[in-house]
């Protein structure tokens, strides 16, 4: 609020959001785990939560979790118990990280991050 | 009749009258004796004279005697004039102290039911009671009074005033350390992302803060304060309940359903979380452990309803009843009426309901327990963009190719992305730079050090997620090592 830090206030607290869990249900998802819904239009229980409904609607495409995070202001690992908890519920499928052998070089991308930069 | 004559006329008449019979027995026996021939004349004479005395003697008798009887008479009226006049000046005594009673009688009434009274309530005073009959100095006593009563009430007041602030004054201090710790702890598990137990703590101790907090802000405004923290945006009221619920001990048991597009506006939000939670604090404290508390919210004609209803065994009618009053706002009660803790949040419930124009009202729930019903007016209510809505996709930025064009989304209820948060700094750089900046951010914030923070452009995550999509999609085609799930 009217701190130096980038603490935002929320009225509705992360312990209300996981029903007090701190550690998601699956640990396999990570920062920069890519989501994405896995049946368009598969309805959520009339119970979900606002997050949970805007989660789903941001993975439509894919999105990492990290950014997904953000998108919600929600910290990381709160963000991570939710789209665990969608996970499980079949609503978002999670792609883990890209595979090595798919993985472009460091250096690569490296080159395509100047390229972006230089366009803007 | 006759003039009365002083006993000192008359005096003379009865030692002759008594001498007279003796001369003239005295001559009479002489004449018998035969001294001398003039004396039987002599007796005669004398005799008659004594006659004439007699009847002198009775005559002034009789005056006398009238006299007297003249006086008494007259004394006699005298004495009743006077006890006429006696009763007279008691019968005027008798109105005189009548009517001063009276008087003095209404002077305290009129003192004690309208001077008096607004003299406590500090609104202007009516001038004394006039009357004639009363006495100045009693009316004097009477102004001395209500001046001492005057007194000790602004001095009540003052102290009263003074009291009331130093309380809300506290109560402030409380909640903002309370918001410094709900900010300290979040804060503290951000900068530990992929630690459960810091998260675990750190949702510990927000909770207890959150309760800490409300409890504060309950005091404030029962003192008549009302709540320093305001929200700038409008807030889904399944949200509102879920925040409610985030102040209460047992939040686990709150489940809320409803349309989650149904917001309150931002200016009653607070005071909306705060009636909420009170009544989530009754609903959980009034039912089992193990029963949930379920919350609907209902859009109706007159704007939105939030129904509470818990599985308890319900209030009998004559605490119902009571309950009802005070959280219609029917009946204040202020900090000093508030008995018992579960009046508290009943009595808070009560000043928002008077403040905001919210209806609030508790009924036998037909789960047993007590359903409580908040209306929010109309004017209060807002619609959010829905959550669920079919997909809105933006025109992906840099991919030519679309397979599914939409047009691009206005989504004013998305929320904003932190410029500087730690984790969610690179990853949104991301979205400029490329989706692999999220994987090698630190946390830190070492991204804007070295290079030039560019002017920011709103993005939406849709348009991320086709960024990225898009991305991923383009190395499907190249690649066809694939991305392995």
């Amino acid at each position: 609020m009217t701190d130096p830090g980038d603490y935002k206030d929320h009225a509705v607290r992360p312990y209300v959001l996981t029903q007090g869990r701190a550690r998601p249900s699956r640990n396999t998802i990570g920062l920069d785990t890519l989501l994405v819904v896995t049946e368009a239009g598969k309805p959520l229980p009339v119970s979900a939560s606002r997050q949970e409904r805007e989660l789903v609607r941001m993975c439509r495409r894919l999105l990492s979790l990290a950014e997904a995070a953000a998108y919600l202001e929600l910290p990381l690992s709160v963000a991570s118990i939710l789209a665990s908890d969608l996970v499980d519920s079949g609503h978002l499928t999670a792609r883990s990280r890209i595979p090595e052998v798919a993985r472009p070089s460091q250096n690569m991308l490296k080159e395509v991050l100047d390229g972006l930069r230089r366009l803007r | 009749m006759a003039s009365p004559r002083s006993p000192q006329q008359a005096q003379w008449l009865w030692p002759v009258t008594l001498a007279l019979p003796i001369l003239a027995a005295l001559l009479a026996f002489a004449a018998a004796t035969g001294a001398a021939a003039w004396l039987p004349v002599a007796a005669g004479v004398t005799a008659l004279v004594c006659a004439v005395a007699v009847a002198a003697v009775r005559y002034e008798h009789g005056a006398t005697v009238q006299a007297l009887e003249q006086r008494e008479r007259a004394s006699k009226q005298r004495e009743a004039e006077f006890q006429h006049h006696v009763q007279q000046r008691n019968l005027q005594w008798n109105n005189h102290l009548a009517a001063r009673a009276t008087a003095l009688d209404e002077a305290v009434k009129h003192l004690v039911t309208e001077r008096i009274p607004a003299v406590g309530n500090d609104t202007p005073v009516p001038p004394p009671y006039q009357n004639g009959a009363l006495d100045e100095e009693v009316a004097a006593r009477l102004e001395d009074v209500l001046d001492t009563v005057a007194d000790s009430a602004k001095q009540d007041r003052e102290r009263q005033e003074s009291l009331r602030l130093a309380v809300v004054a506290l109560a402030r201090r409380v909640q903002t350390s309370a918001h410094r710790i709900q900010e300290t702890v979040s804060l503290m598990a951000e900068r530990h992302p992929g630690n459960p137990d810091v998260l675990e703590a750190s949702m510990q101790v927000d909770h207890a803060a959150a309760q800490q907090g409300r409890h504060a802000q309950s005091l404030a405004v029962l003192c008549g304060d009302w709540p320093g923290q305001q929200w700038p945006k409008p807030l889904a009221l399944v949200d509102v309940v879920r925040a409610a619920a985030s102040r209460i001990v047992a939040y686990k048991r709150v489940e809320v359903s409803g349309d989650p597009d149904t917001a309150a506006s931002a200016k009653v939000v607070e005071p909306l979380i705060h009636l909420v939670a009170e009544l989530l604090a009754n609903a959980t404290q009034s039912s089992p452990p193990a029963t949930t508390v379920l919350v609907a919210i209902r859009n109706v004609q007159r704007g939105a309803v939030i129904e509470i209803d818990d599985g308890g065994v319900g209030m009998d009618e004559h605490h119902l009843e009571q309950a009802r009053e005070v959280v219609s706002g029917r009946r204040t009660v202020g900090v000093g009426e508030v008995g018992e803790i579960p009046q508290t949040g009943l009595a808070v419930i009560g000043h928002y309901v008077r403040r905001h124009g919210f209806l609030a009202d508790l009924l036998p729930s037909p789960y047993g327990g007590v359903r409580a019903v908040v209306l929010v007016p109309t004017d209060v209510v807002e619609t959010l963009e829905p959550v669920s809505a079919p997909p809105v996709r933006a025109a992906r930025p840099a991919v030519p190719e679309e397979r599914a064009p939409h047009a691009a989304p206005q989504d004013p209820e998305l929320p904003r992305r932190r410029s500087k948060r730690g984790e969610a700094a690179p990853s949104a750089e991301g979205t400029a730079g490329g989706p692999f900046t999220a994987a090698e951010g630190d946390g830190e914030e070492g991204a804007p050090a070295d290079q030039p923070a560019p002017e920011r452009t709103e993005t939406t995550p849709e348009q991320a997620g086709a960024w990225m999509a898009a991305f991923f999609d383009h190395n499907a085609d190249t690649e066809p090592g694939d991305d392995g799930e």
